[in-house]
């Protein structure tokens, strides 16, 4: 599995943000934009997943195992998103937020393996019937990440995924990011402004 | 501040539950004023042997029932598929207007489009062959479908915008992009995360509409079936009966029209418990969804239609108003006059000052009381948590008239006007359309207001030295625009006012709508054409005038400068 885009230009009210953007990214590889805010980092992101807000106008090629996604809807492109906010949703319960990432192709009792599996993976077993509002900041960025990998993304973008952490936990968190990212071994593009999140072995791309 | 707050809260809710009460007291026979003093059964005895009690009760369940799930469905599918749109920004321009329109010159203006004689059987006429209108039940039908699309084509709009104000609330963009990158089409995503979290939101809003929709009287005396009515239609009708022992079936009929109301609140909730386990298992399916594009379409169509539908219904009213000979199956009219006008004018005078002078003063009192408690509440945001607690229930209270039958607290405050011999006056109706028009005014204010910056009042202040100076010069003009539309807003709440007008002027008040409802009921439908025109037009007219204020008041800015 292989990201490339090719030629990336991006602009807002007729200001440029990024223009001839071109990179690749490979199984495993991490590669990290950087750069202070409103710079358009996380909107190279939502151009890649394509969720950019209709105020911004982009064009570029990109291509996906050999493919061209750049018309493809959003949802039909593999392209996982892990917001900083680390979005749950309350009107589900901690075990119904990681099912939703689930596909519809595994079975009742596979889904509730595969729960209980990441339940255990967060280190919160037996939270499945917990209202995600009780949760604290690191166990909702937890259960979140693993929402997403649950839904088997072909790339993982990930937004500022440690911004709104304390010290302690994001430390934590990283660890718990980079292990399963290690294990998944698919194209990872992260966007940061700090260069302590950076993993090691991986490139940057300044903004 | 805070302590005018309360009194006006207690107030309002002290009116509101006397009234209540008042009601209630008669279905046992106590009724003192008509010399009842002793308790019994028997008005209820009479009321369950009434012929087609049954049918009566159906009807405004179904009625109220159906159109509130339809327009809550509609306006939910509209946002899913308007936002961040082109139609997000065109329907927020239209539901002003929309929402200004009487209900009962809408009611006369879709009476006049879906008759059988009407321009849509007219249009049918040539592919159809008809020489003469279908023998269809179009209006008035004895399954009350006309009442029914009418409720949804009132409500849907008032619906959306309070969808609009909710979803502010919540982080769409956020939900849509996390729920792409899950790999659901967006309009799953709206379904399956957005709807319930919504849902949650306008939940009042929609009971209010349900309320509304089972209790109404005048809508359904235009459009609704006649033999037999509905429910609430019947309870009036034994209210207006010379022959007061009526009074005490009315009563009898007041009470059941409140336990259908509960009926139709628990059914909903019952509803909801049932979605709520059926549907779990889906929303968690994985299913990520598929025909996004159909959907998308069918919302859009169903917004561009109420559109249409809506502007079809104001337009039949022009037309009818001007019509002299139109015979079917014309598709035009032969000839046009001003005589109906010329008819219509000399008798509309009265009405029309009458409900201007009550709509004027109706909107500036909840205008006033209004921004009173909201700047209570936003002080008491800063005091103890009492007060907090306090603002709370106030803001609560406020929604009490909407969350009631009209026709059971109305007549009970009737019995106390009657005793504190204030019936009839115009005064009196001002009190009676205050306790619907605050409600709207309140609601409609208190999003501006909670968002208001309020440093710019604080550096006002510090400039000035003075908090009236501040609150007036900075503050108010600042929301000036907003206030406009609540007062608009406001007149025309109460220009729709049918049963307060009713039983607070005696017959001796009547506005442009009594005498639109009236002649429903058998006038010369080219008159009731010109009267609901003139209906329409009050409440439009005063939206333009407010927003011409606001525009040229904020183009000036006049008062600002000197801050700068």
């Amino acid at each position: 599995m292989k990201l490339e885009v090719k030629k990336l230009s991006l602009s807002v009210a007729g200001k440029s943000l990024v223009s001839d953007l071109s990179f690749t990214v490979s199984e495993g590889q991490v590669l990290v934009f950087m750069g202070p805010s409103g710079c358009g980092k996380s909107s190279i992101l939502d151009v890649l997943c394509g969720t950019l807000a209709r105020n911004f106008q982009s064009s570029g090629t990109i291509i996906l195992d050999n493919k061209n996604i750049t018309h493809t809807p959003s949802h039909q492109r593999g392209i996982a998103l892990q917001p900083q906010d680390h979005l749950l949703f309350p009107h589900l319960s901690v075990g119904e937020n990681l099912a939703f990432g689930i596909p519809s192709s595994y079975s009742r009792s596979q889904r509730k393996q595969k729960i209980e599996q990441a339940l255990n993976e967060c280190q919160l077993p037996g939270f499945d019937k917990n209202n995600p509002l009780t949760l604290s900041g690191g166990q909702r960025a937890r259960i979140s990440l693993m929402r997403t990998l649950l839904s088997q993304p072909k790339v993982l973008l990930l937004d500022e995924p440690f911004s709104k952490l304390d010290q302690a936990l994001r430390q934590q968190f990283r660890e718990f990011v980079f292990q399963r990212v290690s294990e998944l071994s698919i194209p990872v593009i992260m966007v940061t402004h700090d260069s302590a999140d950076i993993p090691d072995a991986s490139e940057i791309i300044k903004l | 501040m805070q302590l005018a707050a309360a009194l006006v809260a207690v107030l309002f809710l002290s009116v509101v539950l006397l009234g209540t009460v008042s009601a209630v007291l008669p279905a046992f026979g106590y009724l003192p004023i008509l010399g009842m003093t002793s308790l019994s059964f028997a008005p209820w005895l009479q009321v369950w042997e009434t012929p087609g009690l049954t049918e009566m009760l159906w009807l405004s369940f179904f009625s109220g029932m159906s159109s509130t799930l339809v327009s809550m469905l509609l306006a939910l599918a509209f946002v899913s598929a308007a936002w961040d749109r082109r139609f997000w920004y065109q329907a927020q321009r239209w539901l002003s207007p929309i929402m200004a329109t009487p209900h009962v010159a809408l009611s006369v203006g879709l009476f006049f489009l879906i008759m059988p004689s009407g321009i849509l059987a007219r249009g049918l006429s040539a592919f159809m062959d008809w020489q003469g209108p279908p023998d269809w039940q179009t209006v008035q039908d004895p399954w009350a479908l006309s009442l029914t699309a009418l409720l949804v084509l009132k409500e849907t709009p008032f619906l959306i915008l309070m969808l609009m104000v909710a979803i502010r609330q919540l982080p769409v963009r956020e939900i849509l992009r996390t729920g792409a990158g899950l790999g659901y089409q967006s309009w799953t995503v709206w379904v399956k995360l957005i709807w319930p979290q919504l849902y949650l939101r306008v939940r009042l809003s929609m009971l209010t509409v349900l309320v509304f929709a089972l209790s109404v009287v005048d809508i359904a005396i235009v459009l609704g079936p006649a033999t037999p009515p509905t429910f609430a239609v019947q309870v009036l009708n034994w209210y207006q009966n010379p022959d007061l022992e009526f009074q005490a079936l009315a009563s009898v009929g007041s009470v059941l029209l409140m336990i259908l109301v509960l009926a139709a609140i628990g059914s909903i909730v019952l509803l909801e418990r049932l979605a709520a386990t059926l549907l779990r298992g889906w929303l968690t399916s994985g299913r990520r969804g598929s025909g996004e594009g159909v959907w998308r379409c069918l919302s859009i169509f169903g917004w561009k239609a109420l559109l249409v539908v809506f502007g079809a219904s104001a337009f039949m009213l022009l037309i009818w108003s001007f019509v002299w000979r139109w015979r079917f199956p014309h598709l035009l009219p032969q000839s046009w006059s001003f005589r109906h006008w010329e008819r219509a004018w000399p008798r509309l005078v009265e009405p029309l000052e009458m409900a201007l002078l009550i709509g004027v003063v109706s909107a500036f009192l909840a205008l006033l009381i209004s921004v009173l408690i909201l700047e209570a509440g936003r002080r008491s945001q800063i005091a103890s948590p009492y007060l907090k607690k306090m603002h709370r229930l106030i803001s609560r209270t406020m929604y009490l008239p909407l969350l009631l039958p009209q026709l059971t607290f109305l007549f009970g405050i009737q019995i106390w006007l009657i005793r504190s011999g204030a019936e009839g006056h115009w005064w009196s109706v001002v009190f009676m359309h205050l306790l619907f028009v605050l409600p709207y005014c309140y609601l409609s204010l208190s999003g501006p207001w909670r968002y208001y910056d309020e440093r710019q009042t604080a550096q006002a202040l510090m400039l000035s030295g003075s908090s009236v100076r501040a609150f007036l010069q900075v503050k108010c003009l600042i929301l000036l625009k907003p206030l406009l539309a609540s007062f608009a807003l406001g007149f025309a709440v109460s220009i729709a006012q049918y049963l307060p007008t009713l039983f607070a002027g005696a017959g001796r008040i009547s506005t442009v709508t009594t005498e639109t409802v009236a002649l429903a009921s058998g006038g010369n439908r080219k008159v009731m054409a010109v009267y609901a025109l003139v209906q329409i037009l009050l409440p439009v007219l005063m939206y333009g005038l407010m927003l011409l204020l606001s525009s040229r008041r904020i183009r000036n800015r006049r008062p600002v400068r000197r801050w700068v």
